[in-house]
């Protein structure tokens, strides 16, 4: 509900102040606050660090581009195959990480990671090489203003949020948690733990591809940067930042880092530092991030009696 | 009957021998324990029960069928569940969240993915009621961490006794406790077998416990068995109190 109402609000915004800027501002954060969001149902709900997110983001960001570039099919189409593409690669990758626990997960996904890079740089027929996939992407005329491609974005993003949010308040989310707080544990209750990571690793997939599809249309190219390694600390970033115990967080995060990037670049090419000194701030000073922070805030405040009791805050 | 019977079980770690053709078994409905000395291989024998452990060679028959190849999830499944010796909750999730999992996974309602599980009526009361029987329900909301040491120890006995096992294997239900808890607690956990009908193995320490709760007891030591019987057989037994007893008192 609140999903709906924040999507309208941001829609009608961009009617009210139009600002090219801002609109492709937000086009940004929606798009990284949603590849941050399916970063974090592995590393907040589930307490699998993944370094390796963004050869789903690069996954899902070439076929769409490749799909409408090269074979001018409808958008619609692009996105299923978008949504197929990614499943399968993180379905083949995941099975592979999902044997290895903490460390060894995460540098297998980023192993992965740069496989899907190196394919990337050496398919030059099909992904243009390390030039990136140039010429322009052909979008449909309902998309072709800035704004159409915002809500078109705003529109895609809310919906995916909604079924993550869905899933995570799901029975099957709640086993997600339990397994990110005790595996061996879950376990010894009959919970096979290798299906639930393995299924929940092809959904982040899944988002990461879309996330991806979505950028790569909104800048009308795909680019090999998108898998680079060094890109997967992006989300990394946002969901510190913004928290990884509240949904929203890394969406929030995602705000963070977008704004920051793009007005400490009017200021200064130096902007690495800025981000990497907010980073030290955060962590050093408030310890979490600061969705985390604020709902703590808030629900420390609530005395609404044993009804507390069964929606409880979330700690550390 | 006999519900889980082990025969002729090793398991050895490099040059120990943790178990050594070990044979024993538990009837149904018996509320037993296991005895030994630190390094008997009392909880190697669980770990083993659960599939925690591979074992090197032998057979563990639960109800007639082989489970010693099956994997620990499957074995949870079955019925077979356990408690830890050290408290093995998820810690910064709400009592609760953690007894939910249980409910959970024993209604088989893990693999639904769009249904709100706040909203599960059913599963609260029944959480609820779980709760209520390891005198929790006060504590419902707090997280794990929070919790004082004996109230930790009920929740994992809980989240084991919830699955509504065939057979409850708990690993030092009372480690860590002043011995006024350790009481409390062998009286709530006699209280749920005698109202559930359940089958009961414990490991433990203290001998007051031992004797006060066993309808039968086993002795290990060097990961054999030296002694089963009732209390006042074991308490006798000349091998036993060389090998333990002894230095106990």
């Amino acid at each position: 509900m609140w999903g709906i109402i924040f999507a309208a609000s941001l829609i009608i915004l961009s009617f009210v102040y139009p600002s090219e800027f801002l609109i492709n501002l937000f086009t940004q954060i929606l798009i990284m606050g949603l590849f941050a969001t399916s970063l974090n149902l592995l590393v907040g709900y589930t307490g699998m660090v993944s370094f390796g997110h963004a050869g789903f983001f690069g996954v899902g960001a070439y076929t769409a581009a490749v799909i409408l570039q090269k074979y001018s099919t409808s958008v619609g189409f692009a996105f299923g195959t978008t949504i197929v593409f990614s499943a399968i690669a993180a379905l083949i990758i995941g099975s592979f990480c999902i044997r290895l626990g903490s460390i060894y997960f995460a540098m297998l996904t980023l192993a992965f990671n740069q496989i899907i890079y190196i394919i990337v740089i050496r398919w030059t027929d099909m992904t243009g090489g390390d030039q990136g996939l140039i010429g322009g992407i052909p979008l449909p005329g309902f998309l072709s203003t800035q704004r159409a491609y915002f809500i078109f974005t705003v529109i895609v993003v809310a919906a995916s949020l909604v079924i993550c949010k869905l899933v995570v308040d799901s029975p099957f989310g709640a086993i997600l948690k339990v397994i990110r707080e005790n595996a061996d544990r879950a376990y010894s209750l009959g919970i096979r733990v290798k299906s639930y990571q393995l299924i929940v690793f092809v959904m982040a997939g899944i988002f990461g591809g879309i996330s991806g599809a979505l950028m790569s249309l909104s800048i009308s190219g795909a680019y090999p940067d998108f898998c680079y390694w060094a890109k997967s600390a992006e989300p990394i970033f946002m969901v510190v930042v913004g928290g990884m115990n509240s949904f929203l967080g890394p969406l929030l995060g995602a705000a963070i880092f977008k704004i920051l990037i793009a007005y400490s670049t009017m200021y200064t090419n130096l902007w690495g530092l800025i981000i990497g000194g907010v980073l030290v701030l955060i962590i050093l000073l408030v310890r979490k991030g600061l969705a985390d922070y604020v709902m703590e805030f808030v629900a420390a405040r609530s005395v609404d009696g044993p009804k507390n009791l069964l929606s409880p805050k979330k700690t550390g | 009957m006999k519900i889980l019977e082990v025969q002729h079980l090793n398991k050895s770690f490099g040059g120990l021998q943790a178990i050594n053709d070990l044979s024993l078994g538990f009837e149904e409905g018996e509320m037993s324990s296991i005895i030994g000395p630190n390094g008997a291989g009392k909880t190697t024998f669980f770990n083993l029960l659960t599939g925690y452990l591979r074992l090197d060679s032998g057979k563990i028959l639960f109800k007639n069928q082989d489970i010693s190849k099956l994997p620990n999830y499957k074995i949870g499944r079955m019925g077979i569940n356990r408690s830890f010796q050290i408290s093995h909750v998820c810690p910064s999730l709400t009592v609760f969240e953690n007894l939910r999992a249980s409910i959970l996974s024993k209604r088989k309602k893990t693999f639904k993915f769009f249904t709100n599980v706040g909203g599960m009526k059913d599963i609260e009361d029944e959480v609820m009621s779980s709760l209520d029987d390891i005198n929790l329900k006060d504590l419902a909301g707090t997280p794990a961490t929070q919790l004082p040491h004996g109230a930790l120890k009920s929740l994992d006995i809980g989240m084991a006794l919830a699955m509504d096992p065939q057979i409850a294997l708990l690993d030092e239900p009372t480690a860590g406790m002043p011995s006024g808890d350790r009481m409390r607690i062998m009286d709530l956990i006699q209280r749920l077998w005698k109202q559930k009908g359940l089958t009961i193995v414990f490991v433990e320490h203290d001998m007051d416990v031992v004797f006060a709760f066993s309808q039968k007891i086993r002795v290990l030591n060097y990961g054999s068995l030296i002694a089963d019987g009732t209390p006042e057989e074991v308490s006798q037994n000349p091998v036993v109190i060389e090998a333990y007893l002894g230095d106990e008192d």
